[in-house]
């Protein structure tokens, strides 16, 4: 008897949804943190950066853009051009932000570099990413690349013709609020004005070589974990048209189990230990997390052996996953590393943390605020473009609503982690699990359900703590 | 369709609005509480009165529902839904106040937004409750059976029993309701100089009753029930339906002729100008629409001519002060100017074009007696020298009509009543400084509880109007959406503003009602974008409006008003209403 | 005279920074207390303290003789209104989930809803027992105390911006029956009466502090000077016994400090009992009975105005030697 579906697979299906919603929430997070604006426009650049896509995975159907295609994932050289000047557009755009024709000529570096040499750099990349655009046409990959430049470019303009007007008259924070939901309704239906009600999907090459055969990542894999008497054992199985192959099998003994956890938590308490106090990049935790990560996946792999499935397990239960969902933590964990490092060890990074403690305080000390809020802008809108596109591959449906639908869970999560980026990362997990978990757990509550678990985990917490779960006082 | 049903059906839906806007109105504009939830309310109080109304669930069909109390007696019916479900809401705005009201503003709204949701996934997910994401339908509105009103139909009296005819009742009590609102609007209007159309007019309509020390109020009620008498005896008399329906529009327009003059006298001639031009401006820019051929020529010219409109308005905005100085009252003289010509000129143009002169006058005559339906098969034939042959009656719109009206304005005064009583001024103190208001000895909290049980309710209120007009209720209606659109009317008007309430919910709904008819100009596969680009546009006016309106387009209004002493000693207990609680608001 | 005010070994930090470290001291009934001392000294946090809007880390403050965090604690309305409420939300929610999750029939439903509603009940009541009795739960209530007639200004004027400086100043005086909704709507005759009595008292106030001028002005349109002005006049208002008064006449005009510092005179000797923390020594000195300086958030010294004018520790504590 197959093994049945259990409450692990629920956490599983709960890290996936964290991790999408934590890739909407950093950014919402550093909107609401450092621009001071608790954007409700935010689900929606996730949707504007999931239906930008479209424009380069299925050119075809985009209205006024199909003008130029010439199949429905293909375009002719006019509508390559467009793309390349978009794509490029995007970066110089991006750019253009940081600070104008200056920060064009690469006054934001942070070193001197004489003019040309800023400008040169600057549409070198921007060709580059424009070329690689144009070249990828109409993959996936292009797709992602061409929405996450598109969007860089485009949601600081929020920042620039609309909020910080608002900010310059000295409205308070209730305002924003309004002023960003009303931005809200224009994104959103700007977007149907040009796409109509049609629900569109992207179309992925999803089989790819791996180890001489073919696989379908979107394809649901089982994974059984069994616990039997000598030890535990997991399983990756497929099952197509009725057919279950066994892709995998590793078992260890319980000395090798007790052997590999015993090592991880002595590696991650070494870990912490040396890097306890050092606020580099890899901080205490972080070493500690990474140690034991490492540790249980070398370890896992060298002692695999014995791939006998015990018949008759103590305790028995499956996950139910694909490589795709898995890749979406994988990512999301990539991207947050990659804030991290920026966070951390640049000077832009150390300038956004100081405004984010004192505005004031930071723009005394010399810090370009202006120019901090807008790489927050531009980050958030990244961040979003790389959720929505995700979220529309995932769900392989996009429709205005994709991501409305996950604002509120997001707000959720940025609430729940006192409003910073780290702790929107936390709020977005706990969110996160608790919907798949609260889903599962609960007998009669349907998947309709998901956003209001994620409301009532929300509203129990601000009952108890009124300034969220890592906030002061 | 007559263009005077599509305003009725206008300003029932502007009053439904009106009164959910009030519910945030009070909430945000008077007590600060940015409720971003506002919709569960409406959705509370929608499905609440409805069960009161529902047969009981006959569990072979394919609708399921909790509870169907029409045939219980006494209970089953409207008034005691409408009531059950403004207090239902009322309680349950509490309990979410409770916990969340403490919050810092940004997460209380973040909060009730979450709680609106989960009123809505409630609904959508729990088919036992309200037919899950199905249509709940299966009621119609109070005595909707009488309708339309023909001269022989009986009207059976709840309680009491026996039965009376139902056409001088009903349209008694309908006219009833729009004399007196009329009375109570033109009552507003009166100068302390007394023009003389205007007193006379109140004089005449009131029947006598403004002569006396009465009250704005009581002398509305009394002029109400004297024309709602004499119409019904006239019915009840004879089959003079259409007598009666002159009347009472003519009354109507005549109230609505001074009233707007009074406005226009506040008007010079260049601002009028300027409005006419600006109207004309708007009318011609939309000809596209309906007369070019190619989609792209609509749109495109249609856009071209509107940014033209604009460009220029701005631009004289900028450069002529007179300009500047008056760009609200030209917008307004504008907006009368067109929608004078789309009331009595464009619906003349099809008849004229076809050579009917006598079409087009009956098409006019009917726009002028709007209290009246005409055409159709079913109602009184009369045959009128000049205009032949007209089948007239009363349809349920021109009797929902009245009901809203006078909830509307109920919601209105109750509104005024709090805002300027000292209730009401704890609560502006809220908005201003919680810290004084404690340092004062009051409690903010038990203020802002209040605010939240009473605005709540005013939205379950409307919630029961709503399920009445539409008669049929779906999960989808009451999506965040509803909330954003209360607040945009809420800003429009000016957000602490509560006459602004109703001018917003007319602002908003004739743009709705205005780009419904411009969208059917375009081609079925196309019409979804329009409608999405009206939302667009939307947006684009909320922001327009909080950043060159703040204060929205009535501006704050002063409920401090000093108060005239001298009259309030006077007032006793009880008697008449005490200045502050009465007009004196402005522009 | 007695006290009417004792503060004993009152304490605050914020984060680790100690801005009250055990200060002790009395404010005699009916007399005009000066409380000085350098900036950072804890006067302004001294002050939020005893009109309850911080809650001590520790110490005990008693107004007319009783205990502020026994004034402040919630009356047994609130906590029915509470326990209510919790009650009213876990049975609804109790009874809908029997009913639509569970399946129950309707006679289970309302069963598990009055299961629910004692449990919602009971919930409340054992949070409110474990805060009070192990947390060491602090209220911070200050209404409670203004209605008891403890009243204070603030530092920074705290002027209702958007209403009038006569509503500013109606807005005070306790117990309006119009404050109660049922009243305003449906006794609006006797509320009006209410209304235009305190409409008097507040034109008598304005004429008083010389601000009549601006009573219908709105009162974020008012001079600092005004807004002074306008905050002592809205304290009075309340008719307390106990007034804390944070820089009164900083930004008032040296005539019409003059004639408050007369008035405040004035009401001391009607039975007032003023506490005022000032920079202005000249005032200070000349309108104290008493003074008390603080330093580094305790009493340094206490005494009358000549005698706290030549105490070389009060010179020393200004002059930051130590």
């Amino acid at each position: 008897m197959a093994p049945t579906i259990g409450l692990p697979n629920a956490m599983l299906t709960g890290l996936v949804t964290g991790s999408i919603i934590s890739l909407g929430a950093i950014g919402l997070a550093l909107v609401y943190d450092i621009a001071e604006v608790p954007n409700f426009a935010h689900g929606d650049l996730l949707t504007l950066g999931a239906y930008a896509a479209l424009l380069v995975n299925k050119p075809g159907s985009v209205p006024l853009f199909d003008a130029f295609a010439t199949g429905p994932r293909a375009v002719g050289t006019a509508g390559a051009g467009i793309v390349f000047l978009l794509s490029t557009a995007g970066v110089l755009g991006s750019v253009y932000h940081l600070g104008g024709v200056r920060a064009l000529k690469g006054s934001w570096w942070g070193v001197d570099a004489p003019p040309t040499v800023g400008l040169g750099v600057h549409a070198a990349v921007a060709a580059l990413v424009g070329a690689l655009v144009v070249a990828g046409l109409p993959s996936y990959p292009a797709a992602l690349l061409f929405a996450v430049v598109l969007l860089g470019a485009v949601v600081p303009l929020t920042e620039s013709l609309v909020y910080r007007k608002f900010r310059e008259k000295g409205v308070e924070l209730a305002m924003m609020l309004v002023v960003s939901l009303a931005m809200a309704f224009i994104i959103r239906f700007s977007i149907q004005t040009v796409f109509g009600g049609d629900i569109r999907f992207y179309e992925v090459e999803t089989t790819v070589p791996v180890a001489g055969r073919s696989v379908d990542f979107t394809f649901a894999k089982f994974i059984d974990f069994l616990i039997a008497g000598n030890g535990v054992t997991a399983t990756v199985l497929e099952t197509r048209g009725g057919e279950t192959t066994q892709l995998l099998a590793l078992g260890y003994g319980w000395l090798e189990v007790v052997a590999l956890l015993a090592v991880a938590s002595a590696v991650a308490v070494a870990g912490y230990r040396r890097r306890q106090g050092s606020a580099a990049v890899v901080g205490p935790r972080l070493a500690a997390a990474l140690g034991s990560a490492a540790v249980l996946l070398v370890g896992g792999a060298v002692l695999s052996g014995g791939a006998s499935v015990p018949s008759d397990p103590l305790v028995s239960t499956r996950l139910r996953t694909s490589p795709l969902r898995v890749g979406i933590v994988c990512i999301a964990l990539a991207m947050m590393g990659l804030l991290h490092y920026l966070l951390r060890a640049t000077t832009l990074g150390k300038a956004m943390r100081a405004t984010s403690d004192n505005r004031d305080l930071a723009m005394i000390r010399g810090i370009n605020t202006r120019r901090v809020m807008m790489v927050v802008w531009i980050i958030a809108g990244m961040f979003a473009a790389v959720a929505g596109v995700l979220l529309g591959f995932l769900f392989s449906n996009i429709t205005i609503n994709l991501g409305f639908f996950l604002l509120l869970p997001m707000f959720a999560g940025v609430i729940l982690g006192g409003i910073s980026v780290y702790g929107a990362i936390l709020g977005s997990y706990v969110v996160g699990l608790a919907m798949e978990v609260a889903i599962f757990a609960v007998p009669g509550l349907s998947a309709t359900y998901r956003v209001p678990v994620a409301f009532v985990v929300l509203l129990l917490v601000l009952l108890i703590k009124p300034e969220g779960i890592t906030g002061g006082s | 369709m007559a263009v005077a049903d599509v305003a009725i059906s206008f300003v029932v839906v502007v009053g439904i609005y009106a009164i959910l806007s009030y519910g945030l109105t009070l909430k945000y504009g008077h007590t600060g509480l940015l409720d971003f939830g506002h919709v569960g309310f409406f959705l509370v109080g929608a499905y609440i009165s409805v069960f009161f109304v529902l047969p009981p669930d006959d569990p072979g069909d394919f609708t399921a529902y909790v509870a169907g109390l029409a045939d219980v007696p006494v209970v089953g019916n409207w008034l005691v839904g409408i009531i059950i479900a403004t207090v239902v809401a009322g309680i349950i705005g509490g309990l979410v106040a409770l916990p969340t009201i403490r919050l810092r503003e940004d997460y209380l709204a973040i909060t009730v937004l979450g709680v609106s949701v989960i009123f809505q996934r409630f609904v959508q997910a729990e088919s036992w409750f309200a037919n899950g994401p199905d249509a709940l339908r299966g009621y119609s509105p109070p005595l909707k059976g009488n309708f339309p009103l023909l001269l022989n139909s009986e009207l059976t009296l709840p309680v009491v029993g026996g039965t009376v005819p139902a056409t001088p009742t009903l349209f008694a009590v309908t006219a009833a309701v729009v004399w007196a609102v009329a009375l109570a609007v033109l009552g507003g209007e009166r100068d302390p100089a007394t023009r003389l159309p205007a007193s006379s007019l109140y004089l005449a309509g009131s029947f006598g009753a403004a002569a006396g020390n009465l009250g704005r109020g009581r002398v509305a009620a009394v002029g109400g029930i004297v024309a709602g008498i004499l119409l019904g005896g006239v019915l009840l008399l004879a089959d003079a339906i259409l007598l009666a329906g002159v009347v009472v529009s003519l009354f109507v327009w005549a109230v609505v002729l001074v009233v707007v003059s009074a406005r226009v006298d506040r008007l010079g001639r260049r601002e009028w100008l300027a409005g006419i031009g600006l109207g004309t401006g708007f009318l011609v820019a939309l000809l596209p629409i309906p007369y070019a051929g190619s989609v792209a020529v609509k749109i495109a010219g249609t856009l071209a001519l509107l940014t033209a409109l604009v460009g220029g308005f701005y631009r004289a905005v900028r450069t002529r002060e007179w300009f500047a100085a008056g760009k609200l009252r030209i917008i307004g003289a504008g907006s009368l100017w067109f929608v004078s010509v789309w009331y009595f000129v464009l619906p003349l143009v099809g008849p004229l074009a076809g050579g009917d002169f006598a079409g087009a006058l009956r098409t006019l005559f009917a726009n002028l007696v709007w209290a009246l339906s005409f055409g159709g098969d079913v109602g009184v034939d009369y045959l009128v020298t000049g205009l032949g042959s007209l089948t007239v009656r009363v349809d349920y719109q021109r009797f929902l009509l009245a009901g809203v009206l006078l909830f509307m304005l109920g919601a209105y005064y109750l509104l005024e009543l709090t805002a300027r009583s000292p209730f009401g001024r704890v609560l502006r103190a809220v908005r201003n400084d919680e810290d004084v208001v404690r340092s004062l000895g009051k409690d903010p909290f038990v203020y802002k509880v209040q605010s939240m049980v009473l605005g709540s309710a005013l939205g379950g209120f409307a919630g029961a109007l709503w399920a009445m007009y539409t008669q049929g209720l779906t999960f989808v209606t009451f999506a965040p959406r509803v909330t954003f659109i209360a607040l945009l009317i809420v800003f429009i008007g000016g957000a602490s503003n509560n006459k602004g309430t109703i001018l917003g919910a007319a602002v908003f709904w004739a743009f709705q009602q205005a780009t419904t008819q411009l969208a059917s100009f375009f081609p079925p596969a196309l019409r979804v974008n329009v409608l999405a680009f009206r939302l667009v546009a939307m947006g684009v006016l909320f922001l327009v409006v909080l950043y060159y309106l703040p204060d929205g387009v009535l501006g704050r209004a002063d409920y401090g008003t000093p108060i005239d002493t001298d009259e309030t000693t006077a007032a006793e207990p009880g008697k008449g209403t005490p200045a502050y609680a009465d007009g004196g608001d402005e522009e | 005279m007695s006290a009417v005010l004792e503060v004993e070994d009152l304490r605050k930090s914020f984060g680790g920074i100690v801005a009250v470290d055990g200060a002790t001291f009395d404010i005699e009934s009916g007399s005009i207390t000066g409380l000085i001392g350098p900036n950072g000294a804890g006067k302004t946090t001294t002050f939020n303290l005893i009109s309850g809007f911080y809650e001590p880390d520790s110490g005990t403050v008693r107004y007319d003789g009783r205990e502020l965090q026994a004034l402040m604690a919630p009356s047994s309305d609130e906590r029915l209104v509470w326990g209510g409420a919790s009650g009213l939300t876990f049975g609804s929610l109790g009874g809908v989930a029997a009913f639509g999750l569970a399946g129950l029939g309707t006679a289970a439903s309302l069963g598990v809803g009055a299961v629910g509603t004692g449990l919602g009940a009971g919930l409340y009541v054992g949070q409110e027992t474990v805060k009070q009795a192990y947390d060491g739960h602090k209220n911070s209530r200050p209404f409670m105390l203004a209605r008891e007639g403890l009243a204070r200004t603030f530092q920074i004027t705290r002027e209702l911006g958007d209403m009038t400086a006569r509503e500013n100043l109606m807005l005070a005086p306790q117990a309006q029956s119009g404050e109660n909704l049922v009243n305003a709507w449906l006794r609006r005759g006797a509320v009006a009466r209410e209304e235009a009595d305190l409409y008097d008292r507040a034109t008598e106030m304005l004429e008083l502090l010389e601000i009549d001028h601006v009573a219908d002005e709105r009162a974020g349109n008012l001079s600092g000077g005004q807004r002074k002005l306008l905050e002592l006049g809205r304290v009075l208002m309340l008719d307390p016994q106990l007034v804390l008064l944070d820089e009164p006449v900083a930004g008032v005009n040296p005539a019409l400090t003059e004639k408050l510092m007369d008035r405040i005179e004035t009401l001391r000797d009607e039975g007032y009992t003023f506490c005022i923390v000032e920079h202005d020594m000249e005032v200070i000195m000349n309108l104290s009975d008493t003074i008390i300086v603080m330093n580094e958030g305790k009493k340094l010294v206490q005494g009358p105005p000549e005698e706290i004018r030549q105490n070389q520790r009060v010179v020393d504590a200004y002059l930051g030697v130590d």
